[in-house]
């Protein structure tokens, strides 16, 4: 079903490498996007797809952190723990974050409208705190900007706009 | 010498070839450099970093380039800032290497208190205890204790099934990926991998069924831990307390050199044993698994005898005395004629030896045959042997200028280890070709490839054999090569547009296959079942190849007959068949073949028939009918087949595990098996039973001698009947002595002794039976290496052409279907009784179609189809699978359910598909 | 004499020209034209020697001379890849994220004349996933450089073909280093591979490749138009040219700034970024080449921003970040939190970097938990040893900068906390 929805972008992939192996990150992410996640039958659909064993994109999809295999909100959120983003807010960012969402870091919210995790170094260190959300950039990102940045992610997936879990349409 | 390089370790100096790395050069002087991730059957890694040794060069001055030296004259040495890993590193002349000071000293202990880390030293449960790498590692090169006390190890669920026949504790695993290289690497089936990184880092399989490869056993043997472990063997027992016995396989006819180990007579487990001419280290799943019929309950412990029209126990004495009375009888009243006799490709050279020479010697019949008499038998194969491998031939010696060609056979499905031999040719330069019919796994590793329309082998053959013989330069050559002629005519409208057009394959792929054929240095061209099947012309055909490019008895050449059996070799060089005596001797007059046999038993003609180690009544029901006719069927087995159950005698046979013998493999190498259980039972091997017949039966020439009274006086009559006797005698002792005569009486078998067959020299470069435990388990081989018989083709002589024709194929256009009958490695043959672990394994009794073909059908999965020839008609549930070619149905060969006997016809079988109704 | 800025930006030209992501901007501004004159009026061989003669040194850490190491690929193996690193993830590096969303074309450019030189039809840039955007933006300025005949066949009407593709990665800081990356643009897991061979010899498909850094390649152009003299008129005779560096931490200023290599960090930190946050408190440390270079303290604000000059500081000049931390810093947790990055990254082919990460971690972390034992500042360093220059890759020996650094200059500091 992926390669038919997808076809002229999955073939438009497979035409920039002369191995077809290539095109498994990108075709992961379409993955991603089309089903919010990664599951095991996703999973092996995209091996199908590009003719690998299965064994071999199982370990793809383990070994990336951009790639989820397990239920992920519409919303990741992730938020720069690194030095030097640790001293400059970032542990409050945290802190704010889970005490609004209600979740600990690395987890779901009920409503399964985000997913909130700590990240390393995102280069952007000068913007500290910073956070990327589905991977796009929010800097500065004060426990103030929090409840408004919230909820204009919240106002996002009402309106019925395209998320991509993979950033595939990030806008800045 | 510029392919060798001398190096100094430790002080030590030490000259091995080029490109070895520096672990290998220290093994050399036995210093052994202690390695997890290294092993010497796959590339380096360098991942484990447990090697780490200080490397150092001769400094080279920039300006003149040479070697700078010191005051004393010596080469100054510049050893490099960082150690490296000894098992990555090639040697260099004049290199220095320090495998021991505190420095390694101090990263080597600092690699195995990381390992030891996340590892959870539970030792006495495991089943590597004992024969461990980490374990003799740790205690070699290991820190006192670690500094590593927190309780946060790795902890994972406790076995995990990699599929139904290995565990994977991932506590124990330490990550060196020698399992998942050996899958990529060696066994090529990617099905395992990592899941996670970084300290999360954790194997994986996730095929469908997990841990989908027939080669899975092996990497329980490699693995330095106690990470992987067989269902099989899990828990069973000690390893010190195994006693090994060295063996070979009598699953299929690649001969792989094993062992039983033994515990209190029990077989606990199968391990290789290192024969780089044969399996290298390796073995397939079925020969590591399948050793279960062994002591399955449901062996035959004692003669049976039908009494009141049933099998009752009976003694020895009772049964033998009642065969050997009642042969004498038929012999007597209709003649040694009326009895046939079958003993399958299963029995060791000493068991069809003896046979033969019951049958032609005592019983005076030339009726014997080693296939079962159905129409699934395939032709008898010469070639193999007139052609076979050039003795001498290692095929792990081959590599680079080497074309191997595969024909009409399946290596992983007919000869597992075979697929991996030949990738090995592959990767070491060689040039691998796979002609079939359809798709097969050894076509990911070749070069070229082409599949063929069934039917058509004969028009691609003709398209390869032209070019080669309009190269033979008419001077002489012609005239050497019998039959040359016979073949112009043939081939004279042979070409390869002709092969495109009539056998639907690719032009400019065969193209190249000419030209590799053309410019191979050596050949060795495998064959299988399909090409058998396809009829003589196909393995005729291969064997003209063999011979048009001047390969026929060269070094390092020949072909290799995959016919089923572990000794198919072997039942052919003993002459267990019609039409040759032992070592392919001509006879004066042939006997029936094994369907003749079923034949004349139905028009009552048949009096006796005597059959070891086959069960053609399973292979076709219908024979049953045939064997009612017959006043006298003797079987002899491992198991109550469906044979030995319509049988009036039944004497039970010892299995390999519990005697002494020869196979020959198809390479044809004579290999020894020794016994490693004693009996549990009073079942006896099969040549003795033949024996105690034969001595109970005067021989058929001592009766005939004694005859002949009336011509001669009775002295020179006496002297006769006394000659024929001796030349007839049976008093071997031991199968070593049976071996003796085989020696003394098939010209091939000339030099083949039981002392022949025990060498064992160094493989991997080192010395014989070094049981180096970092490699993982002890792979010794005690039991020897076996020993080739040279072949036909060898001698010398004049080379003939074989018969060849091109076959085309027309089909009627009511059934235009073909149905091709497919082996599998796990069938329902009866080596397999008693192995319950693989059943899920088992070729299932489906009928494959391309999905293009089921949906021109209008057929799912599992729908029922008729498949209808001109014999008859069979039922099967449809399994839609890209690797059946379009246009044809796979059937497969021995699964219960599956009675292919009744539908094929010989060559290729139109059928007819429809959907069954009801 | 300390300068507060450069006359002229060679690579953030986005800082003196807005808009020059635009390609009709950057045209404007002469874009192009050096790659056209490259590629129509240049020999390859010329190409590589003026980079060689430039003394271009590769941004991606190492410092290796870009033109030498062009100068390793065999010319008669085809066909040839030329990789973009733009898998910018070393702490504290974002200078590359500066050059892709601001001054595409010039990257595009630098490629453009590099491919050209080394001889590869097809480059990859490999991105890093998190620069969703940034991977978007490429693609679309490919695109339009694509659309005006700059890229793909016979560009320039040169008979020069170039496919320049945007592959984004996935998250794993281990496919910045050249063979893992190569490794992840084949589809797989991130792991090095084993050298030799190395890329120039048999990298993608195993075929020769050139992996180089966004920002080395962003200065090709203008060293091509302008020459190596003018280029070697920047920076030191060692290290030519000016680096866009990384500020971050507790300075006024955090940002890029274009340096002319050769200033000092004091001159840096002060001049440039404007100085210490707070300047009541002082600072403590710096980390001055991404999260993997030793740090430095106050009393070696006089070393010369330089390879050379760093690395005799015992440290380098690495991607070009400098991290400033002020006294309020725990040197336990920041110590920590570095580990914790190499432990999350490490990748786990080899035993004592996946292992020795954990360990440090879980020492640092009691440490810093209170629970610290007398013999750990010994312990850490001792492990250190056994990982430095035993791991497979460099990434394993990153992490031993840290707890070096720490215990080097602030051993009373971990000491006390011990107590
Ligand atoms: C662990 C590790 C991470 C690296 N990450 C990057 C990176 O993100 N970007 C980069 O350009 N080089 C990175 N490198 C360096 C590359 O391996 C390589 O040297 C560089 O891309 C070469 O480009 P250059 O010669 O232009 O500097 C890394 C190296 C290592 C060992
Ligand atoms: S040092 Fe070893 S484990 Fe660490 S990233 Fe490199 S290869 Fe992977
Ligand atoms: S690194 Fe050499 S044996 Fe593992």
């Amino acid at each position: 079903m992926l390669y038919e929805k997808y076809r002229d972008e999955i073939d438009a992939i497979l035409a920039r490498y002369p191995s077809k192996r290539s095109a498994l990150l990108p075709v992961l992410y379409i993955a991603q996007d089309a089903y919010g996640r990664l599951d095991d039958a996703s999973i092996r659909e995209v091996a199908e797809i590009l003719d690998l064993p299965y064994t071999d994109v199982f370990e793809v999809v383990g070994f990336y952190t951009l790639f989820y295999n397990e239920d992920v909100g519409k919303f990741v959120l992730d938020v720069c723990d690194d030095v030097p983003c640790c001293f400059c807010g970032a542990e409050e960012l945290v802190a704010d974050l889970e005490q609004r969402l209600k979740v600990k870091a690395g987890y779901t919210t009920d409503d399964k409208m985000f997913t909130l995790r700590r990240v390393k170094c995102i280069a952007a260190c000068d913007q500290a705190p910073v956070l990327q959300a589905n991977l796009e950039f929010h800097y500065k990102v004060t426990p103030d900007k929090v409840p408004a940045l919230l909820e204009d992610l919240r106002r996002k997936v009402e309106s019925g706009a395209q998320i991509s879990i993979s950033g595939r349409f990030a806008e800045h | 010498m510029p392919d060798e390089v001398t190096l100094t370790i430790d002080g030590q100096s030490v000259t091995v070839p080029k490109g070895t790395v520096v672990v290998e050069a220290a093994r050399k002087i036995e210093n052994l450099i202690p390695v997890f991730c290294y092993h010497p059957k796959m590339a380096p890694v360098g991942m484990c970093r447990m090697c780490l040794v200080k490397v150092g060069t001769p400094k080279v001055d920039r300006g003149t380039g040479k070697v700078e030296l010191d005051t004393d004259g010596k080469p100054v040495i510049q050893m490099m800032p960082r150690l490296q890993t000894a098992c990555t590193t090639p040697v260099s002349e004049g290199m220095v290497v320090v495998t021991k000071d505190a420095e390694v000293e101090h990263a080597q202990k600092g690699v195995l208190e990381a390992l030891l880390t996340s590892h959870p030293l539970d030792c006495p449960v495991c089943d590597k205890g004992g024969e461990c790498p980490l374990q003799n590692l740790t205690m070699g090169w290991g820190p006192g204790q670690s500094r590593f006390d927190y309780s946060d190890k790795v902890h994972f669920q406790k076995p995990i099934p990699l599929g139904d026949l290995i565990y994977l504790d991932r506590e124990r695993c330490i990550l060196c990926a020698r399992c998942v290289r050996f899958q990529d690497e060696i066994a090529g089936d990617p099905v395992l991998g990592f899941d996670n990184r970084g300290r999360s880092w954790m194997i994986i399989s996730k095929s469908d069924p997990a841990f989908d490869s027939k080669f899975s056993g092996n990497t329980t043997d490699i693995c330095p831990v106690g990470a992987l472990t067989s269902a099989d063997f899990r828990f069973k027992a000690r390893v010190w307390e195994l006693q090994p016995v060295p063996t070979v396989c009598n699953h299929c006819p690649v001969g792989c050199n094993m062992t039983f180990d033994m515990r209190a007579n029990e077989i606990m487990r199968v391990m290789p044993r290192e024969n780089d001419a044969v399996n290298e280290i390796w073995i397939c799943d079925r020969g590591r698994f399948a050793h279960h019929f062994v002591a399955s309950p449901e062996r035959l412990t004692t003669p049976l005898v039908r009494k009141n029209g049933k099998l009752q126990e009976a003694s020895w004495e009772e049964a033998l005395d009642l065969v050997a009375r009642q042969l004498d009888g038929i012999r007597e009243s209709a003649g040694g004629k009326a009895v046939g006799g079958l003993a399958g490709p299963s029995l060791a050279n000493e068991d069809l030896f003896a046979f033969q020479r019951f049958f032609r010697e005592t019983l005076g019949s030339p009726n014997i045959d080693c296939r079962p008499g159905t129409a699934l038998d395939l032709p008898l194969d010469d070639f193999g042997a007139e052609y076979g491998l050039t003795s001498g031939t290692d095929l792990m010696q081959l590599g680079k200028g080497t074309v191997v060609l595969v024909f009409g056979a399946d290596p992983e499905e007919e000869a597992p280890v075979h697929l991996l031999r030949i990738r090995n040719i592959a990767k070491r330069g060689g040039t691998l070709i796979t002609i079939n019919g359809r798709a097969t796994k050894l076509d990911r590793f070749a070069e070229h490839t082409l599949h063929y329309r069934y039917g058509a082998e004969t028009e691609v053959l003709a398209a390869m054999l032209k070019p080669l013989y309009d190269a033979v330069p008419p001077e002489g050559k012609r005239a050497a090569l019998r039959g040359f002629g016979d073949l112009r005519g043939v081939l004279a409208n042979a070409s390869a547009e002709r092969a495109v057009a009539n056998a639907g394959v690719d032009g400019p792929t065969l193209e190249k296959i000419n030209q590799a054929l053309a410019s191979a240095t050596n050949l060795v061209i495998f064959y299988g079942q399909e090409a058998l099947r396809a009829g003589t012309s196909v393995t005729a055909g291969l064997a003209n190849i063999l011979t048009l490019a001047r390969k026929a008895g060269a070094p390092n050449s020949g072909l290799v007959a995959l016919v089923p059996g572990a000794n198919a070799r072997g039942a052919l060089d003993m002459g267990v068949r019609p039409d040759r005596g032992p070592g392919y001797s001509a006879l004066k007059q042939p006997g029936m073949a094994a369907h003749e046999m079923f034949d004349a038993a139905r028009q009552g003609r048949m009096k006796a028939l005597y059959i070891a180690g086959l069960d053609p009544v399973q292979a076709d029901p219908t024979l049953a009918e045939a064997l009612k006719k017959v006043d006298l069927v003797v079987v002899q087995e491992l198991f109550l087949t469906a044979t030995a159950q319509l049988a009036d005698v039944v004497f039970p046979v010892l299995s390999v595990a519990e005697r002494e013998g020869t196979f020959t493999n198809a390479e044809r190498r004579v290999q020894r098996f020794r016994q490693a259980r004693r009996p549990v039972a009073p079942q006896r091997p099969d040549w003795q039973i033949l024996q105690s017949l034969a001595r109970q039966l005067s021989a058929e020439a001592v009766i005939a001698a004694s005859a002949n009274v009336s011509d001669k006086s009775r002295r020179q009559a006496r002297r006769a009947e006394e000659q024929a006797r001796k030349r007839t005698d049976w008093s071997y002792a031991s199968p070593a002595e049976i071996l003796m005569d085989i020696a003394a009486s098939v010209p091939l078998y000339k030099h083949i002794s039981y002392a022949s067959l025990e060498s064992a020299l160094g493989v991997w470069g080192r010395k014989p039976n070094e049981a180096y435990y970092f490699d993982g388990t002890s792979y010794e081989n005690t039991g020897g290496l076996g020993k080739q018989v040279p072949a036909g083709a060898e001698n010398g002589g004049t080379l003939s052409l074989q018969p060849f024709n091109v076959r085309t194929f027309s089909q009627p256009a009511e059934r235009p279907w073909k149905l091709i009958a497919t082996p599998f490695l796990y069938d329902d043959s009866t080596l397999l009784n008693g192995s319950a672990l693989l059943n899920n394994r088992k070729a299932r009794p489906v009928a494959a179609l391309n999905p293009a073909d089921a949906d021109s059908l209008g057929l799912k999965d599992g729908d029922v189809i008729s498949i209808a020839s001109g014999r008859g008609e069979l039922r099967l549930s449809v399994q839609r699978t890209r690797l059946a070619p379009q246009g044809v149905v796979l059937v497969p060969l021995h699964v219960q359910g599956v009675p292919l006997v009744t539908v094929v016809e010989a060559g290729v079988t139109a059928v007819a598909i429809r959907r069954a109704e009801g | 004499m300390p300068k507060t800025q450069l006359q002229e930006h060679i690579v953030l030209r986005n800082r003196e020209i807005a808009n020059i992501a635009d390609i009709a901007v950057y045209t404007q501004h002469g874009g192009y034209e050096t790659a056209r004159k490259a590629l129509t009026t240049m020999s390859a061989q010329a190409i590589v020697d003026e980079v060689k003669k430039s003394g271009l040194r590769g941004r991606g850490g190492a410092g290796f001379p870009t033109g030498v190491k062009w100068g390793f690929v065999p010319r008669e193996i085809f066909p040839k890849y030329l990789i973009v690193n733009a898998d910018e993830s070393e702490p504290g590096t974002f200078n590359n994220h500066e050059i892709i969303d601001h001054n595409p074309h010039q990257l595009i450019e630098g490629i453009i004349i590099s491919a050209f030189a080394i001889g590869a039809n097809t480059a990859y840039i490999y991105i890093r996933g998190e620069f969703a955007y940034g991977a978007r933006l490429l693609e679309q300025k490919i695109a339009e450089a694509r659309a005006k005949g700059f890229v793909g066949k016979n560009v320039f009407e040169s008979g020069f073909d170039i496919e320049i593709y945007v592959h984004r990665g996935a998250g794993a800081y281990i496919c910045g280093e050249e063979t893992a990356l190569l490794e992840s643009l084949e589809g797989k897991i991130g792991q090095p591979r084993l050298k030799p061979p190395f890329p120039a010899v048999a990298g993608l498909y195993a075929k020769p490749t050139v992996v180089n850094n966004v920002e080395t390649l962003t200065n090709v152009p203008r060293i091509i138009e302008k020459g190596a003299d003018w280029y070697r008129t920047f920076g030191t005779e060692r290290s030519p040219g000016t680096k866009a560096v990384s500020i971050s931490g507790h300075v006024k200023n955090p940002g890029n700034y274009e340096i002319p290599l050769g200033i000092t960090m004091r001159e840096f930190i002060y001049d440039w970024a404007g100085g210490m946050r707070d300047p009541n408190v002082p600072l403590k440390f710096i980390i001055p080449g991404g999260a993997s270079s030793s740090w430095l303290t106050p009393e070696h604000l006089d070393t010369p921003l330089t390879w050379d000059d760093m690395a005799a500081a015992g440290t380098m000049l690495g991607s070009g970040a400098v991290v400033v931390l002020d006294e309020s810093v725990s040197v336990v947790k920041a110590a920590l939190r570095v580990d914790e990055f190499f432990k999350h990254e490490s990748c786990g082919k080899c035993a004592p970097c996946r292992e020795g990460t954990h360990f440090l971690v879980k020492v640092w972390e009691r440490i810093d938990e209170g629970h610290g034992r007398p013999d750990d500042i010994e312990l850490l360093s001792d492990v250190g040893r056994q990982m430095l220059g035993k791991c497979f890759c460099p990434l394993g020996d990153s992490a031993v900068s840290a707890v070096n650094s720490a215990v080097k200059f602030f051993r009373d500091e971990i000491a006390a906390q011990i107590k």
